[in-house]
């Protein structure tokens, strides 16, 4: 059989059989709406919180005020029992709680420092963060205009009545509305794609081996392989022209660089699959083995947990699939509009998985389609007992 | 032969198990795995800091002095220092560091002037994991050199200080839980996700159990073994499962618990009768699956696309107070929504079970109407043969 043979039969294979069809097509188009769904407003907002004011004065009321002054920030009520701050928490009423301690006034008058605190529920992160970053602005503010104020009741000139002696200016690069959709749903997309792949070769290869028939040789795998990569290639525009646009997620991609990277990140889920594939007898069996995968495979690619958190052996396993070096070579083409020559290494490292996952094709792939060289189950042999 | 009941199927399973490596691989073996691959990717005991570059203009004492305390924030490395700002963007851009601290020329001479000069922090936002650890740890040590420049700057005009240092900031803002522990929330990542990937297992288990027996064929000799009885059939054979997974999953809880050191506040048991509910309740959405579509590969596509999105609908990474109605909807429908915030409340919270009543009820019906719902349609349609085979 010739590469064109494979090519071909795939694509036939690929369009006339409507599992693999709805998996490579459909769920791609599915998902790729569905997914941005839950951030569609990107960032946190109405972060219900109360404030518990154990202090009763003037200072601690004009604190609640400035916090609450935020937009993010939702203030459910003041009161003065810390258990029944905690009771809300318990019941999920608020995400946390802003407690400010008796003689904070006090204190504050006699120019002593007057802590307070925030207690945010412990299982929220995005909220508790967002609670303990307005609570820190708004208690620098009024610390700053406390400290001005009395350096000039020391007589100092107003000039010099300054608060802090240096002023630090965060700037937040390439997402800089820092929505959590802009953040999290392009890496989603590249784990789709490979994801709904690898399972959609799965079917179709389980699917030969099930029935003994199918490209055979080596010249018509690499038809297969260049077939998956096409339906790879063509989701990844998808993707990365339609879907960054459509949602308004950061993008500044160059085309060139993004059709270079595309090309081969295609590749590499292409052989990926085909060396993987060798293991399936059964159409079924690529779904059962890659959907659980997915989320662990997510949390190694070095993006939503950083790498450096990793264990050392993960920190290099994690190389193997190819959605780390697609995750990190995509957001930084498309999110933060890097030049081809920073994700040279990504590449490099696509081009290094494509060329052993061929190799191991080549060793390995059915040479005839009755006779494959590794051991094939029936559908059904074995699944029920000898009545 | 065997008695035909219970036990008979349940013997019929088990020997297809015996005889099929790759299933017994998947329902058994791949589990396993996946639940070690997640405590491991977030076992680390020290993270390493974050890599940021400085990008000093200045090259004074004082910007060095700068450049020690980042370095010295636990969750911050100082990777590079550099006064050439095109390194600083290249470093950024090929994601060696994930911020630039920029300490501008003449930054000392304004600081003794007391102009008040301004460092500038950089940080790719894109990584937004990343990012918030930074700023965190960055704007802690600005802080810290500032507060040493305002004691220094007010010890050198003599005044005699006991407060100096609680001039600096008259507000500190302490964060803590009100459950009095310390521990670092990130860890309990691998907890949250677990019961996400237990959901999908648990689902294409099922699917894959029952959809076998419509796939080959045998779904009439299955129901002979049982002894004619749709429940009985399906139940001797989902059980065993239930029980293997219940146990790896409490192992998950006292390995997490105890084994790396995130104790359970609340109730234990509270816990252990969710996990139940919450193993019952996927094994249940995977049979109601499976008897909707009758068709092994297209009940596997189904599971696909209820579970895969489900962490991100269940309201733990972002909240559910913040998402559009539709996908609030949504997430009402999927157990996890239920049984995070319960592992949460339970887990970490310490809250008295009393509160836990109404998320348990919540995956009792997860459990009950699924159940039912699969039943009723297997006795239907699941046994006429013109529905078997379907791929």
């Amino acid at each position: 059989m010739t590469v064109r043979d494979g090519f071909v039969q795939t694509w036939s294979e690929v369009l006339g059989d409507k599992g693999a069809f709805l998996l490579l097509f459909i769920a791609v188009l599915l998902y790729s709406f569905f997914y941005p769904l839950p951030y569609k407003h990107e960032t946190v907002e109405q972060v219900a919180f109360l404030a518990v004011d154990l202090d009763r004065s003037p200072a601690s009321r004009d604190l609640i005020r400035r916090v609450n002054a935020a937009p993010q920030l939702e203030l459910q009520g003041v009161v003065d029992d810390i258990r029944v701050a905690q009771a809300a928490i318990w019941r999920e009423e608020v995400v946390g709680v802003l407690v400010i301690p008796d003689g904070f006034n006090r204190r504050l008058a006699a120019g002593e420092q007057s802590p307070v605190q925030v207690s945010g529920h412990g299982g929220y992160l995005l909220t508790n963060s967002a609670l303990l970053t307005e609570t820190t602005a708004a208690a620098q503010a009024m610390g700053a205009e406390l400290k001005v104020f009395r350096r000039q009741l020391e007589g100092l000139p107003p000039q010099q009545a300054i608060a802090s002696p240096l002023a630090l200016e965060v700037m937040p690069l390439y997402n800089p509305r820092e929505g959590y959709g802009s953040y999290v749903v392009p890496a989603v997309l590249v784990m789709l794609l490979q994801q709904t792949l690898l399972v959609g070769m799965a079917l179709i290869v389980g699917t030969w081996r099930e029935e003994q028939r199918g490209p055979h040789g080596r010249r018509a795998y690499f038809g297969v392989f260049l077939a998956f990569a096409l339906i790879a290639f063509l989701n990844a525009l998808y993707c990365f022209g339609f879907v960054l646009w459509y949602q308004d997620y950061p993008r500044a991609g160059g085309l060139f660089s993004l059709l270079g990277f595309s090309a081969i990140f295609a590749l590499a889920c292409a052989a990926f699959g085909l060396a993987l594939s060798l293991l399936w007898r059964r159409r079924e069996q690529g779904l059962q083995l890659l959907l659980p995968t997915a989320i662990p495979l997510f949390f190694l690619s070095g993006y939503p947990w950083p790498a450096e958190a990793l264990p050392p052996a993960l920190d290099v396993l994690r190389w193997l699939a190819p959605s780390t070096s697609g995750i990190q070579g995509f957001i930084g083409l498309n999110q933060m509009g890097v030049a081809f020559g920073a994700v040279i290494r990504e590449s490099l490292l696509l081009i290094g998985i494509t060329l052993v996952s061929l190799a191991i094709v080549w060793r390995f792939c059915p040479r005839t389609p009755s006779r494959l060289d590794l051991p094939v189950q029936r559908p059904g042999q074995g699944a029920s007992p000898p009545a | 032969m065997q008695q035909p009941g219970f036990f008979a199927v349940v013997a019929r399973e088990w020997r297809h198990l015996l005889r099929d490596r790759s299933d017994a691989f998947f329902v058994f073996g791949l589990p396993l795995l996946l639940g070690l691959l997640l405590v491991w990717t977030f076992a680390s005991a020290t993270p390493r800091g974050l890599p940021v570059l400085v990008l000093d203009q200045d090259g004074s004492h004082e910007s060095r002095q700068l450049t020690r305390l980042i370095d010295a924030a636990p969750g911050v490395s100082v990777a590079q220092r550099t006064p050439i700002a095109g390194q600083a963007w290249e470093a950024l851009e090929t994601r060696q560091v994930y911020g630039v601290v920029h300490i501008p020329r003449g930054f000392t001479d304004e600081l003794v002037a007391g102009r008040r000069p301004t460092v500038q922090f950089q940080h790719n936002a894109q990584y937004a994991t990343h990012s918030a650890q930074l700023r965190r740890d960055v704007q802690m040590a600005v802080a810290t050199f500032s507060t040493a420049v305002e004691l220094t700057a007010e010890q050198r005009q003599g005044r005699p200080n006991p407060y100096a240092l609680d001039a600096a900031q008259p507000i500190p803002v302490a964060s803590e839980t009100l459950f009095n522990e310390s521990l670092d929330y990130q860890r309990f990542l691998a907890a949250a996700l677990w019961p996400a990937v237990l959901q999908m297992v648990l689902m294409i288990t099922a699917v894959a159990a029952v959809g076998r027996e419509l796939r080959d064929g045998t779904a009439q000799r299955w129901l002979d073994v049982a002894g004619g009885g749709v429940t009985t059939a399906v139940v001797a054979k989902l059980l065993p499962y239930a029980v293997f997974y219940f146990v790896l999953s409490v192992g998950m809880l006292l390995w997490l618990s105890l084994g790396r050191s995130i104790p359970v506040a609340g109730s234990v048991w509270v816990l252990v009768v969710g996990l139940a509910l919450l193993v019952a309740a996927g094994l249940s959405l995977g049979l109601l699956a499976v008897a909707l579509v009758r068709n092994y590969r297209m009940a596997l596509s189904v599971t696909a696309f209820y579970t895969a999105p489900a962490f991100a609908f269940a309201g733990h990474a972002f909240p559910l107070a913040s998402m559009p109605v539709g996908a609030q909807v949504w997430a009402a429908l999927l157990p996890l929504t239920y049984w995070l915030p319960l592992q949460n409340q339970q887990w970490l919270a310490g809250a008295p079970a009393s509160y836990a009543l109404g998320l348990l009820g919540a995956l009792a019906l997860y459990v009950l109407i699924p159940l039912v719902l699969g039943l009723l349609l297997l006795r239907r349609r699941g046994f006429s043969p013109e529905a078997w085979g379907a791929r």
